[in-house]
């Protein structure tokens, strides 16, 4: 890639002012990072001995294979309905563009609990099965490794369809027009033309669904499925050891590292590109074909969400509703999605505007790398991490400075955590939206005199404000829905609605978690509905 | 825009760090609670009643919280640590967040085999994790230990739960200490061969799965299974108490310590007294259909209904001192 294309000419910013400024960015998961392979000075031989005899194989493969489903569902679901609601039209597109965002809303294991409550042996559908046909076999229960594949797959996809839409949005069909006109049919085409074209876009949200999908613990452990997370928190829990647990977190992000490297390399090849913004007729999809594509759209809408909302309705009991408690929890909740959401787009989206400019820098590019890792950190370990960090600066602060800060339990820590978390979210979504900025627009407006500021102004954010929102609401929804780090970081007293959906499922009591759940679900929804109304 | 806006996020920052500060100023007695809030909620709205002393708490799992005492050190809100299980406890007080506490009414009302020899955690709860079974397809006769139900009889049967959760971790460490780890081994390889469907993630969807015919017999909390006859009193699944004529019924217990670094020992000591007095015990017990630890307060009626049982006298203690070889032993085992 040319320096001749980027947006800052590289003689006027000092390298070492770019990479500075990368590695503070970096410094929190950096240190978080220490805090982790410090574990590795104390020896844990006998918990390794147990976890490569006993534990180590199996959980390694239900990753992998979890990982590998998951990413062929998304990949399928996600790219598939971003191209028909791109660039074709059947009946019902204009609700299903957006209504195809609405999983994004639901956290992982409220999905879990309400896809127990449907499927499993015991409910309903199951019961009327066995009556109808009076057998006492079970049916598909929505457990194990499937059923997690499949509810993930569900939830996730949002992650790359809203991703690719956009990116097949701005693409425009003239190449896949001209390959159509060349003799290829729609298929080879879309495969030969469209999709390459998008790949920036379909591997930030690969990525995410993936690294979401290696760092859930609620889902999974609802779902019977033992992974390297679940691993993780029965070495902390069960084996007491917190440094083993540590250790393997270290070696979660070590297969992180190589799978961020490895979208790095798919991302590296694709060049930016001119794209047309001549608006394109949709292709109508006639008849069957276009009900088959609104039924498609419906059903995987009612899977991931329909579905399980009615069944949270369901279990709704007004009687014990604790109005101003949830209505606390629920403020608390957007504010702090707020602040995390700002936050991130200011930090991620500068690292990535940082590394549009000068793409070819590797002190800054590795800074960048380690800054955005913490995606993968399972909420609860990063939060021991942070909070280490924590206790490290009340006590420097207090010996050097003479302050006496009460960092651990404060709001700070939850926001470290949550930043240090979803920083490649925001970071991912707008350096996709950076690659597809069309660098003519630049050369011409330079050409034309038009200065730095004007070119940001005037060029730069109009184009990249649909990925700058995007990000931002992305983070947003991704904090509300955070429980782990929330959980053990928060300040004493300070609920949000997570803390308040574990402060009633402790004990698997899923039913009393409905009204918080619901209103998880519909402060999820604001964003949902803004991000939507944004693309359009 | 850009300094406006991250000027308004660290306003916003300072003034939840001082509110922070503001609210740790007040010195209400802080719980830091694994009881889930629904549990302890009305215990302490009534303490609060009685003695016009506040009480505020934070829950999490007894793995977080003591890892959360450990890090804020001298500088914790917090002034005593409830926990669900004895293991928790007794890891809290290995870590050194616990202060032993002497006190003449603690010591009387709970038994020895239920609190720290120092002192440092009392029972307030005990919780009996016993055999339940349909009352449609299993006779009661056919049913005697926890190790028969590795019998042949039981293959395809059997439901568990998750060996992730720290009750079956107490239950195998308890089991240990009497059978030794050889014997509870094959006893555990041999449920593992009988289960009729993978371990579920919680009791409460076992108790179901039996009710609903998936399985016949199964392990569990007494109060899931109260839970749910309070709701459908018809629900045929009933408890079994099993090793009658050996060491009785696995006991856990839900319990309190005072915290190390409390800045009010004398006040959260109080507390703990109060919730271990009679009619208190009554009521704590009763929330969670449990059994209280002083043995002359009546349980819930559901409760009383499943008869008396010979509780295995061991010390509790011990699911904390084995519980990693359970979590080992269990893993070697193949249950998930």
């Amino acid at each position: 890639m040319s320096s001749a294309i980027t947006l800052i000419p590289a003689s006027r910013t000092p390298l070492w002012r770019g990479r500075l400024l990368a590695w503070l960015i970096a410094l929190p998961m950096l240190l978080v990072l220490a805090a982790l392979l410090l574990a590795w000075s104390q020896p844990q031989a006998e918990i390794w001995a147990h976890l490569r005899a006993y534990v180590l194989v199996e959980v390694i493969s239900n990753s992998v294979w979890l990982m590998l489903n998951v990413a062929i569902g998304v990949s399928v679901l996600g790219i598939g309905f971003a191209w028909l609601s791109a660039h074709c039209d059947y009946p019902g597109r204009r609700i299903l563009d957006w209504a195809l965002v609405l999983p994004l809303a639901m956290p992982t294991y409220v999905v879990a609990f309400a896809w127990i409550g449907v499927l499993d042996y015991s409910a309903p559908l199951q019961t009327s099965w066995r009556a109808l046909s009076g057998s006492r076999a079970s049916l598909f229960d929505g457990r194990g490794i499937l059923g997690a594949s499949v509810l993930l797959s569900l939830v996730l996809y949002p992650y790359v369809y809203v991703l690719a839409r956009s990116a097949f949005l701005r693409q425009g069909a003239a190449g896949f027009d001209a390959a159509r006109c060349l003799g290829h049919a729609p298929f080879s085409a879309f495969f030969r033309v469209a999709l390459p074209l998008i790949r920036p876009a379909w591997v930030a949200g690969l990525s995410l669904a993936l690294l979401e999908t290696l760092a859930d613990f609620g889902a999974v452990s609802i779902l019977g499925v033992d992974t390297f997370t679940t691993a993780i928190y029965k070495t902390w829990f069960g084996l007491f050891s917190l440094a083993g647990a540590a250790q393997l977190a270290t070696l979660l992000l070590l297969a992180v590292a190589s799978v961020l490297l490895l979208e790095h390399w798919l991302r590296g090849n694709s060049q930016r590109r001119e794209a047309s913004v001549r608006p394109q007729p949709r292709l109508r999809l006639q008849g069957g074909r276009g009900w088959l594509a609104s039924g498609g759209a419906c059903l995987l809408i009612a899977l991931g969400f329909g579905l399980p909302v009615l069944q949270l309705l369901s279990w709704l009991d007004l009687s014990n509703f604790d109005g101003s408690g949830l209505l606390a929890a629920s403020s608390n909740t957007l504010l702090l999605g707020m602040c995390v959401a700002t936050l991130v787009l200011l930090i991620g989206g500068g690292m990535a505007w940082l590394s549009h400019a000068k793409p070819s820098d590797g002190v800054r590019g590795s800074a960048e790398f380690v800054a955005t890792l913490g995606y993968a950190i399972p909420g609860t370990v990063l939060a021991v991490a942070v909070m280490g960090l924590l206790i490290a600066g009340q006590h420097w602060t207090s010996e050097h400075m003479g302050l006496e800060l009460a960092l651990v339990g404060s709001i700070l820590g939850v926001l470290i955590a949550l930043c240090v978390r979803f920083l490649r979210v925001g970071h991912g979504a707008v350096q996709a939206g950076l690659t597809q900025l069309r660098p003519s627009l630049f050369e011409s407006a330079r050409l034309l005199g038009a200065g730095r500021a004007q070119r940001w102004r005037q060029i730069a954010w109009p184009q990249l404000r649909p990925s700058a929102l995007a990000a931002m609401l992305l983070v947003l929804v991704e904090t509300m829905k955070e429980m782990p780090a929330t959980l053990m970081l928060r300040p004493f007293g300070w609920d949000t609605l997570a803390v308040r959906i574990y402060a009633q499922t402790a004990e698997g009591l899923w039913v009393q978690a409905a009204a918080p759940g619901l209103l998880l679900v519909a402060a999820g929804l604001l964003p949902v509905w803004w991000l939507v109304r944004s693309q359009h | 825009m850009r300094i406006q806006l991250s000027g308004a996020i660290v306003s916003v920052l300072f003034a939840l760090i001082a509110s922070n500060t503001a609210t740790q100023a007040a010195t209400p007695l802080v719980v830091y609670s694994e009881r889930r809030e629904p549990l302890i909620q009305p215990i302490f709205e009534r303490y609060t009643r009685e003695t016009g002393i506040e009480v505020r708490w934070l829950t999490d799992v007894a793995p977080v919280l003591i890892e959360r005492l450990a890090a804020e050190g001298a500088a914790t809100p917090a002034d005593i640590l409830l926990t669900v299980d004895a293991g928790s406890l007794w890891q809290a007080a290995e870590r050194g967040v616990l202060k032993p506490v002497q006190s003449a009414k603690l010591e009387a009302a709970v038994p020895a085999n239920l609190r720290d020899a120092q002192g440092r955690w009392f029972g307030i709860s005990q919780r009996a994790r016993t055999i339940i079974y349909s009352t449609e397809r299993v006779a009661a006769a056919n049913l005697s230990t926890y190790a028969a139900l590795a019998e042949d009889q039981w293959r395809g049967k059997l439901c568990l739960r998750s060996s992730k959760k720290i009750y079956n971790q107490s239950l195998i460490a308890m089991m240990i200490a009497r059978l030794g780890e050889v014997e509870t081994e094959k006893v555990v390889r041999g449920w593992v061969a009988n289960l009729a469907a993978p371990p579920f993630a919680d009791d409460t969807l076992l108790v179901q799965a039996v009710a609903a015919g998936r399985c016949d017999v199964g392990i569990v909390n007494t109060y899931y299974l109260g839970r749910m006859i309070k709701d459908t009193p018809d629900l045929p699944v009933t408890v079994f108490w099993p090793d009658q004529a050996t060491a009785g019924v696995h006991i856990n217990i839900s319990g309190a310590g005072v915290v190390a670094a409390s800045q009010q020992p004398a006040a959260a000591q109080a507390l703990l007294e109060w919730l271990v007095s009679a009619p208190i015990q009554a009521e704590f017990a009763a929330l969670n259909l449990e059994f209280p630890v002083r043995t002359e307060v009546a349980a819930d009626p559901i409760v009383a209904a499943w008869g008396a049982f010979r509780a295995d006298p061991i010390h509790v203690a011990e699911a904390g001192r084995l519980q990693a070889d359970a979590v080992r032993l269990m893993d070697r085992a193949g249950w998930k």
